[in-house]
């Protein structure tokens, strides 16, 4: 994992950059390193910065403030032509005027290649996008998935040290996405070129990064892997950004043995979670717990979540969405505070289901729920 | 390809209404410009007599028909004059044609890089001298050209000439004359083409490694290619056959097709002469379309048939 290793050199590094448009500030000071080989991807709402952020390190945006390096390079004064990276635009931008062929052997071209190797490595790249048959379409002549292939190919056929991709797969319906979501990855596996991509989808960056960024107003509020993420959000704001959660809000009023001591109003009790060790008596706290930590069972069964852990709540179930794979229950407390709770559908009939208005007890462990500043 | 039947009837008066009227004001007037230059000048009113007779017998068409080479159009042929208009007419309006794009591509170029509020202010500037007359702007230029006008004052006090240059009653005059009137009509349609250029290409060029120009060359021209023929076409076909900028601006030796026609019609009042120049003028014009045309069908043509690999 490189970017746990600190001895070595970034690909990429973000030092201190801030970018304004008027008065409206698009990215505000952002720092940030990428490793070669690494598939990054920057994950945010819409009007974040992603696209500005990207656009500074292809050369197309210029910072206000702070310098974009790379590979120990100081890129301030390199025009876009001259910059060692490609991007896939979200548009795709192909040239109407010019074929599959033409489109993807333009860049090449100006790099003064001998016509032999242009044709060669088109052709080499055409076969791994598998647009070979359609070499001599134009792009009007192409469909949504073809014209993303092509845009591809067209980037990745100049080698670039850094691949950049502007919500790559946001012009394509789902199934195909999902697709096309494996064929990236494999690619650049194969390749091993550095990839950095933007999109507000977080499954899409879930599935395909190696590390993310999630962005919020111009600002980075978490870097790691999904993993970490999704485990041990930041703060509020990337625990909703990524994955299902329930927050509950509270005051911190105690410690104990298993851990902090956290009283929500809004559960009629309190809830024992692990210390994070930054939290005094007498915060407010967010105290966020994701779907699956939570175990769900009928009111009054017997083999019912013992009272161990002490985090044990009492509601009814308001809805239920089967999604085959899991079952996705939203259990309202009395406070009406709702609750997320999902449980994986093992077997495939179940002797005694729980049924929307059931009477409910869900329970989950300290180690379970992270807490947040509020 | 069929319209709902419910309004079959007015889905077909909406695509025949054009024709309607293309029929009306321009095939009409056309034939009947046809039917004068196939007939005879006379001491009449008005100065002609048709040739072919609705009453007329078949065996006497044929025999009127036969006679034809002697007519107008071999007059035209005949006569060196008519063939020096023509070609001057195509040398000054496709040289006016050239310089048009030279000017006006640069011209449209900055106008479509503008911010993007300053850009109905820019067109608006290209439109405003349409609201004055045509007659009146050309006018003007005989102030500017001739031998004590403005371009010589300037000249001879900037000490680059020491004679006044003699500008008016040339062909240089007309050529000025021709570049001035029709300069909206080629950089209008530039323009359109090259602000629908999606700017996203020509980033993508400079990502590709392409610098400013090669991007110009390959991605921006390439892509206002078609605004420049329509430019081309607009402004080759009318100065083709301009009348009243050679007889302001040129001197009694520029003879352009327009002007020539002007003469028969009127000083000589020869209406079938003239009438058959008019009908050689829209053959002249017509061959550029269709080749154009053509070249255009070839080309969605061979779109068509890569669809089918
Ligand atoms: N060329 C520009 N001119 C003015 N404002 C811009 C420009 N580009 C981006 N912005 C603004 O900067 C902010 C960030 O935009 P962008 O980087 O495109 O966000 P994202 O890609 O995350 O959706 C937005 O508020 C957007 O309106
Ligand atoms: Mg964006």
């Amino acid at each position: 994992m490189p970017w746990a290793d600190p001895a070595l050199e970034p690909l990429i590094r973000f030092d201190r950059v801030s970018k304004r448009f008027g008065s409206a500030v698009a990215v505000d000071g952002i720092d940030l390193s990428i490793y070669a080989g690494e598939f990054f991807c920057l994950l945010g709402a819409s009007g974040c910065g992603k696209t500005t952020l990207m656009r500074m390190l292809a050369g197309f945006e210029r910072p206000d403030a702070g310098r974009v390096v790379l590979g120990g390079v100081d890129l301030s004064g390199t025009p876009p032509h001259k910059r060692p990276v490609n991007m896939m635009f979200q548009s795709y931008a192909l040239f109407p005027h010019m074929n599959v062929e033409a489109n993807v052997a333009f860049g090449l071209e100006r790099e003064g290649l001998p016509k032999a190797e242009i044709a060669a490595r088109v052709d080499d790249i055409l076969g791994k996008v598998q647009m070979r048959p359609f070499a001599r379409r134009r792009p009007d002549q192409l469909s949504g998935g073809q014209k993303q292939r092509v845009a591809l190919a067209r980037a990745l056929v100049k080698r670039p040290k850094v691949l950049l991709l502007d919500e790559p797969l946001g012009a394509l319906d789902k199934r195909l996405r999902e697709e096309t979501q494996y064929e990236l990855m494999e690619l650049q596996t194969a390749l091993g070129i550095t990839f950095l991509m933007v999109t507000h989808d977080q499954d899409e960056a879930m599935t395909m990064a190696d590390r993310i960024a999630i962005m919020d107003k111009g600002r980075i509020v978490q870097i790691g892997t999904p993993a970490d993420i999704y485990e041990a959000p930041a703060t509020r704001g990337a625990a909703e950004f990524i994955g299902d959660v329930t927050i509950f809000e509270g005051v911190v009023s105690g410690r104990s043995s298993d851990g902090l001591i956290v009283e929500i109003p809004a559960a009629g009790t309190s809830l024992c979670v692990v210390d994070g060790g930054d939290q005094a008596i007498g915060d407010s706290v967010a105290v966020a717990v994701r779907p699956e930590k939570l175990t769900i069972v009928e009111e009054g069964a017997d083999e019912g979540p013992r009272r161990r852990s002490g985090n044990v709540l009492d509601g009814v179930v308001w809805d239920i969405g089967y999604l085959g794979d899991l079952t996705l229950y939203r259990v309202k407390l009395a406070s009406g505070l709702i609750v997320r709770v999902s449980r994986a559908n093992i077997a495939r009939t179940i002797d005694n289901p729980i049924r929307r208005e059931d009477r409910v007890r869900i329970a989950f462990d300290p180690a379970a729920a992270v807490v947040l500043k509020a | 390809m069929s319209a709902p039947s419910s309004d079959h009837g007015s889905g077909r008066l909406v695509v025949g209404l054009p024709f309607l009227w293309l029929g009306l004001f321009f095939l009409l007037p056309f034939l009947i410009v046809v039917r004068m230059a196939f007939s005879e000048s006379a001491q009449a009113r008005p100065p002609y007599r048709p040739v072919f007779d609705l009453a007329d017998d078949w065996s006497t068409t044929l025999d009127k028909l036969s006679l034809l080479g002697s007519g107008n159009f071999s007059t035209i042929f005949a006569d060196a004059l008519y063939l020096e208009a023509f070609l001057a007419s195509i040398r000054l309006a496709g040289t006016a044609t050239a310089i048009l794009v030279l000017i006006g591509f640069p011209m449209a170029h900055a106008m479509a890089r503008a911010p993007e509020r300053l850009r109905p202010v820019l067109v608006a500037l290209i439109i405003l001298p349409f609201w004055t007359s045509f007659l009146i702007r050309v006018y003007a230029w005989i102030g500017i050209l001739k031998q004590e006008g403005l371009l010589n004052l300037l000249l001879l006090n900037l000490g680059l000439i020491s004679e006044p240059l003699e500008i008016l009653n040339t062909e240089i005059a007309v050529q000025i004359g021709l570049v001035y009137a029709y300069l909206p009509f080629m950089v209008l349609p530039v323009y359109a083409a090259l602000e629908r250029i999606d700017p996203t290409l020509i980033e993508a060029a400079a990502d590709l490694g392409a610098s400013r120009i090669k991007t110009f060359w390959l991605v921006t021209v390439p892509l206002a290619l078609p605004g420049v023929w329509a430019g081309a076409f607009l402004v080759f076909i009318p100065a083709l056959g301009e009348f009243v900028i050679p007889d302001l601006l040129g001197g009694s030796d520029t003879l352009m097709i327009g002007r020539a026609l002007w003469v028969e019609f009127f000083n000589n009042r020869d209406w079938p002469l003239a009438s058959a120049v008019a009908v050689l003028l829209l053959v002249l014009v017509l061959g550029p379309i269709m080749a154009y045309r053509a070249l255009e069908a070839r080309r969605e043509d061979a779109a068509q048939r890569s669809l089918r690999p």
